[in-house]
């Protein structure tokens, strides 16, 4: 009776698909999408299975590079040498791992997430140079990462710290430390498996179920992003540009996209700026993120009269990141993950009118919040 | 006689065209491809370039911009338009009732730029102040706006390419062949190239930086163009994917997981005129003395190499086919400077047309992957040999401690 309830069968885009919430807390869902020969497997880990990184901020991101490489470490030369590909990420929801590939290796992709659920069993040699690689990586931090690090840090209490962590503290971890915070990124209550593909979904869904079945029990306590308020805040951190963050409250509602659509037409119509939004269901922030110091000094000319004209192209700009979000990638597989973790009940072929039924008032609103409202950032260096 | 003279100044050129039609009758939809590829990358027409693909698809001398907005409106998608060093396309999506009219739009959109209402100032503006992250750097360089460009001389790079390299149109959907080269030929009648300066034949062929205002040092081995279809490309193109292609790639394997020198490993097909150029990456802090790395990485590649075998091979086969043919995390087969192939539904026009540009037969990306399953060992080995052997290595000095 239980199972019946939980589970359900939809028909929608001509995609058969199976939703579940296991006894355990784990959620799956799988869609099947006939003849497109391709299957995409998404595994969710909640950051609420490790909140505040178990006190080493950097731990999630640390795991994330272990457990990628599977606990034989062969993982990725497994999955490729049959045509099939992994990518890890994350975020501040949670960490991230989807497999792609050819449909005929769908039970392979499936039976990988075992590897994923393990515990991490690692030497401290090892812990040495993973940590190295993670340094090489801090050079790929964007230039508003300092700026999008404030943000989370400074609009909700209690802040989120970033999630690539802390060298200096990462390098203290043990190898006991990382066996037990990895059993806990991948405790049950906090896991979500999404499958999208030309798969069976009974098949695959029970398949899912016994290995998220196996996962170390455990509840996921979510917690709640308190936000504080943007309008008149500021805060300065040593980089070079300026931002301005306003929270989101998720992308299931219109302001969202409006601010979304509002910032990408100014980062097309005037030179220096870049937008930035880690796509979720849960509050987060948007940054608008100016290059110098000066950049948002051209969007003040921006007026109500304006929105005749620049209301189409935001838009437009908002239909537009919503066709991006569908492209068939990695993003799209922790997007639909988190979706069925974070809003189950939301519809993402919404997303499409809803980016089209923005009103000139939404998006002037949201225009406002880029030229005042929103939190200050600004560049020291 | 004055006149006669006024005629001579006024001289103007015919746009040369070519039309390739690919009949897909079970096709629903209309595909085509515009292109302008470049005759060569001189220093003096970079900005130029730049400009010029920022502004292709705003509008043309025969669609105003509301035009061009009305045709995405009533199609359903706007022309989508990408670039490249070395060619520019304008890809539209028609469908089978209106795709005369969409081809006239694609190709004017390339040919006919209207320079006095496509805003190309504020355009300028834009890229002036663009900063690339370093991938992007890395692959295609942002020239520096350190000065603004003339008023003529976008214009003027735009008609001396368009006539050297002419207009050249990929077709394919539900068309019979003859169908768009006909009405091509209508519609371009009248179409003509403005009188243009020709550049000095000593006219210096740009060449990458050696620094970047970037905290990240790039070295990058590249190889000779793969002339896809031709003798020993499909071995070339198969030792690419095993030497950087992937988390099982040597690049990875070695300079990543064994040494933790970087965090970005990466091998490429860059689409030039001449072909695909191999290139092979890695991304690192950029540090003092670090010049020493680039013999680590064609040291790492050549014991690499040296322990090539089936199943070195083997995996690169199928690594290939899921690049070429499906989404994939590791795509690296460069349809522009921005967009793999990524099992989209244009891609194989995308890849036939690009082949075409380089002067090759367009052989559809089945068939390319049916050509690799085709290569043996041996003939593996001695590709990756000699690409590692013959490859130029270019360091581009990043800032330390930026």
């Amino acid at each position: 009776m239980i199972a019946t309830l939980c589970s359900f069968l939809v028909l929608s885009q001509g995609a058969e698909a199976i939703s579940k919430e296991l006894p355990n807390g784990a959620k799956l869902r799988v869609e099947r999408v006939a003849d497109s020969k391709k299957v995409m497997v998404a595994l969710f880990a909640s950051a609420d299975n490790l909140p505040g990184d178990a006190g080493t901020p950097g731990t999630r991101h640390l795991l994330e590079h272990f457990i990628a490489k599977g606990p034989d470490r062969l993982l990725d030369m497994k999955l490729e040498s049959a045509g099939l590909s992994l990518t890890a990420t994350t975020e501040r929801d949670g960490t991230n791992f989807v497999i792609m590939g050819p449909s005929e290796k769908a039970v392979m992709a499936v039976e990988s997430l075992r590897d994923l659920l393990e515990p991490v069993e690692v030497g401290e040699g090892e812990i040495a140079t993973e940590i190295k690689i993670i340094d090489q990586e801090g050079v790929f931090r964007d230039r508003f990462s300092r700026f999008l690090d404030s943000a989370w840090l400074n609009l909700f209490d209690p802040g989120i710290e970033s999630v690539y962590g802390n060298l200096e503290a990462m390098r203290q971890l043990k190898p006991a430390d990382l066996r037990t915070s990895s059993q806990a990124l991948m405790k049950s209550g906090g896991l979500t498996v999404f499958v999208r593909g030309d798969v069976d979904p009974g098949v695959t869904a029970m398949r899912v179920e016994e290995i998220l079945m196996s996962a170390p029990k455990g509840e996921s306590v979510r917690t709640e992003r308190n936000f504080l308020e943007s309008i008149g805040k500021k805060e300065s951190v040593k980089a070079k540009g300026s931002a301005r963050a306003v929270i989101a409250a998720g992308l299931d509602r219109p302001m969202t996209l409006a601010r979304i659509g509002s910032a990408l037409a100014l980062m097309k119509m005037e030179p220096g700026f870049q937008v930035v939004y880690e796509a979720s269901f849960d509050r987060g922030p948007i940054l608008l993120y100016g290059t110098s110091d000066t950049t948002f000094a051209s969007i003040k000319k921006y007026t109500r009269e304006d929105m005749r004209r620049f209301a189409p192209f935001a838009r437009l700009n908002a239909i537009l990141y919503v066709s991006g979000l569908e492209r068939e990638g990695p993003a799209y597989g922790i997007l639909r993950a988190k979706l069925v973790r974070q809003a189950p009940a939301f519809d993402m072929n919404q997303l499409h009118s809803t980016a089209a039924g923005l009103t000139d008032d939404e998006i002037w609103s949201a225009l406002q919040d880029w030229q005042g409202g929103a939190m200050h950032i600004g560049g020291i260096q | 006689m004055i006149s006669a003279l006024l005629g001579l100044s006024m001289v103007q050129y015919q746009v040369k065209l070519s039309v390739l039609e690919l009949p897909k009758p079970e096709a629903e939809t209309v595909s085509i491809h515009a292109y302008l590829w470049r005759d060569k990358n001189f220093v003096k027409e970079e900005q130029s370039w730049r400009l010029i693909c920022a502004i292709t698809g705003v509008n043309s001398l025969t669609y105003n911009a509301s035009e061009v907005g009305y045709f995405g409106g009533t199609a359903g998608i706007r022309p989508r338009v990408v670039s490249s060093p070395d060619f520019l396309r304008v890809e539209v999506v028609s469908s089978p009732e209106k795709w005369k009219e969409s081809l006239a739009l694609a190709a004017s959109l390339v040919a006919q730029p209207n320079w006095r209402s496509n805003q190309w100032e504020e355009a300028e503006k834009v890229l002036a102040g663009t900063v690339l992250d370093s991938w992007s750097e890395s692959l295609w360089p942002m020239p520096e706006f350190t000065e603004k460009l003339l008023e003529d001389e976008a214009p003027n790079a735009h008609s001396r390419i368009i006539d050297r390299s002419g207009l050249r149109l990929i077709v394919e959907g539900p068309v019979e062949i003859g169908e768009a080269r006909e009405e091509m030929e209508k519609v371009s009648r009248l179409w003509s190239v403005p009188e243009y300066r020709s550049l000095s034949r000593f006219a210096e062929e740009s060449k990458l930086p050696m620094k970047q205002n970037l905290a990240v040092t790039t070295f990058e081995m590249s190889g000779k163009a793969i002339r896809v279809g031709e003798a020993g490309s499909a071995a070339q193109f198969l030792a690419t994917v095993a030497l950087g292609v992937g988390k099982g790639s040597t690049l990875w394997e070695t300079l990543r997981e064994r040494e933790g020198l970087a965090y970005r490993t990466e091998a490429v097909f860059w689409p030039t005129r001449n072909g695909f150029v191999p290139r092979l990456f890695m991304l690192r802090r950029a540090e003092e003395g670090e010049i020493q790395y680039a013999e680590t990485m064609v040291k790492s590649l050549e014991q690499g190499v040296e322990a090539y075998d089936m199943i070195s091979l083997a995996r690169a086969k199928v690594m290939a086919e899921q690049i070429l043919l499906y989404p994939n995390s590791f795509a690296a087969v460069y349809v522009d400077a921005e967009n793999t192939l990524f099992g989209l539904p244009d891609d194989d026009l995308r890849w036939r047309g690009l082949l075409n540009g380089m002067g090759l037969p367009s052989v559809p990306l089945a068939r390319w992957v049916e050509m690799l399953n085709e290569v043996d060992e041996k003939a593996f080995q001695a590709a990756a040999k000699e690409l590692v052997d013959s490859a130029s290595f270019r360091v581009t000095q990043g800032v330390p401690g930026l």
